[in-house]
């Protein structure tokens, strides 16, 4: 560990009142990690600013609420997070499980999970799927998801939501024929010419439609579809319908 | 309750106003937990939280940039972040209200800092000067009278040179290092008067409501 920064504990007057350089700023970010007691300063300082800023209260115009009550809908708010506070989540928290599997579960889930004004059409896709995990919430609200969308094969429709932060894609296929007994749809990786398994697609509630999610999505550029044995294939057996993943990577 | 003026105020305070800690003991918590319902979606929840801070963020965010207009769109940036990111709201790190107040306090300030970046020193002039008069312009409310009589009366606790660091930084945006070279004085000083000031400031309001 560093040499502890001394000097900081004289910054946290300043640093709850806001009057630091940006540089001083991150400095003292840095030592309130190591320094519980200047964590403590800056908690009552803050609490002390709090009280002159009430003092300084005045009547907003109206519209403002009404402004706020018309787009927040629309703003996609960070999900509340399981880990303790303070720790920085770089992977879902399931991501170390073995085997992923797509699971949906029984419990509904209050949040709502949105994708963005432009996407509001979409939204109904994915609330349904996406009010029963948390899982795909934390994909979703992901500060880089991108969303792309096209037709598979001749009847099917496929959404993606993928994040390269997370290195996983969100997929939902409407519009596919269930699968024959013993069977099923098996995702791939498209990226240049190679192509490698990228997991099942499971059948859900919704009589139309597959979804699944698949991690390690790489560089690859595109997903494919087949139909394969249910338990999967390491190669595809036909040549697969083919989406795009994003159109936003390198962006 | 009684207007300052002898007529009569309802007792629905208007929007960003609530009355003092004594008539409002449960405040904190409930906010807190209506900041943990609104990161979940629920916007009624949410209306609750603005109904009880927007005047104090409308109000600082006014205080900091002077404009109305600015002031209004800090208001509004302010709100949507906590909205945002209402998760991260921890009552173990404070209160629901410096929570959020925190936010709307460093908003006004970033943007008081990038006009300041692009803006010429006779603006700096007007922004001090605006600063000094300010005080007497706050409209006289009769819910947050309590408040501000707490509050004015701590500021004047301090030495005129605390007052004037506190004015400097808090109120007006400057950093500490800023104020440093328009008063004219090392950093230390500064420094040492913020930091002083602070504390009387805080033992003389009080903690949390």
């Amino acid at each position: 560990m560093s040499t502890p920064d001394h000097a900081a504990h004289g910054l946290a007057a300043a640093y709850a009142l806001d009057a630091l350089e940006e540089s001083e700023r991150r400095r003292m970010e840095e030592h309130l990690q190591h320094c519980s007691d200047c964590r403590r300063d800056v908690q009552e300082f803050r609490e002390t600013a709090a009280r002159l800023a009430e003092a300084e209260s005045r009547q907003p115009p109206a519209h403002l609420w009404d402004h706020l009550r018309r787009t927040l809908p629309s703003v996609r708010q960070l999900p509340p997070a399981a880990e303790a506070p303070g720790e920085q989540v770089r992977r879902p928290p399931w991501w170390h499980a073995g085997r992923l599997a797509w699971a949906v579960a029984a419990a509904a889930l209050a949040a709502t999970v949105v994708i963005g004004a432009v996407y509001a059409e979409q939204r109904a896709r994915f609330t349904e799927l996406a009010e029963h995990s948390e899982k795909v919430d934390a994909l979703i609200a992901s500060g880089d998801a991108s969303m792309s969308e096209g037709e598979l094969g001749e009847d099917a429709h496929a959404t993606i939501v993928s994040s390269q932060e997370y290195d996983m894609a969100f997929v939902v296929v409407e519009g596919l024929p269930p699968a024959p007994e013993g069977m099923g749809y098996q995702m791939w990786y498209v990226e240049g010419g190679e192509v490698r398994p990228a997991g099942m697609l499971q059948p859900s509630e919704e009589d139309d439609m597959q979804s699944g999610i698949c991690t390690d999505l790489g560089s690859a550029r595109q997903l494919g579809v087949t139909m394969e044995p249910s338990g999967g294939m390491p190669e595809p057996s036909g040549t697969p319908m083919i989406i795009d993943v994003s159109h936003d990577y390198g962006a | 309750m009684s207007g300052k003026d002898g007529s009569q105020v309802e007792d629905s305070v208007p929007a960003g106003h609530r009355p003092a800690d004594e008539q409002n003991p449960g405040g904190g918590r409930e906010l807190g937990d209506r900041l943990r319902s609104a990161a979940r979606g629920d916007l009624s929840a949410f209306e609750g939280v603005y109904r009880e801070l927007s005047g104090a963020v409308y109000g600082i965010a006014l205080r900091v940039v002077c404009d109305p207009a600015q002031a209004e769109e800090v208001a509004q940036e302010v709100f949507t972040e906590v909205w945002r990111v209402a998760a991260r709201f921890d009552p173990a790190a404070g209160s629901a209200r410096s929570w959020v107040l925190t936010i709307a306090h460093r908003r006004a300030v970033d943007r008081v800092r990038a006009e300041q970046a692009s803006s010429e020193r006779n603006e700096t002039a007007a922004r001090l000067a605006a600063a000094a008069t300010a005080e007497d312009q706050v409209v006289d409310e009769v819910a947050h009278r309590l408040d501000r009589e707490r509050v004015r009366r701590c500021l004047n606790v301090l030495t005129d040179g605390q007052r004037e660091a506190v004015r400097l930084t808090y109120y007006t945006g400057y950093t500490q290092r800023q104020a440093a070279e328009l008063l004219r004085v090392p950093l230390t000083t500064v420094k040492g008067r913020l930091r002083d000031g602070l504390i009387r400031l805080r033992d003389c309001i009080g903690g949390e409501r």
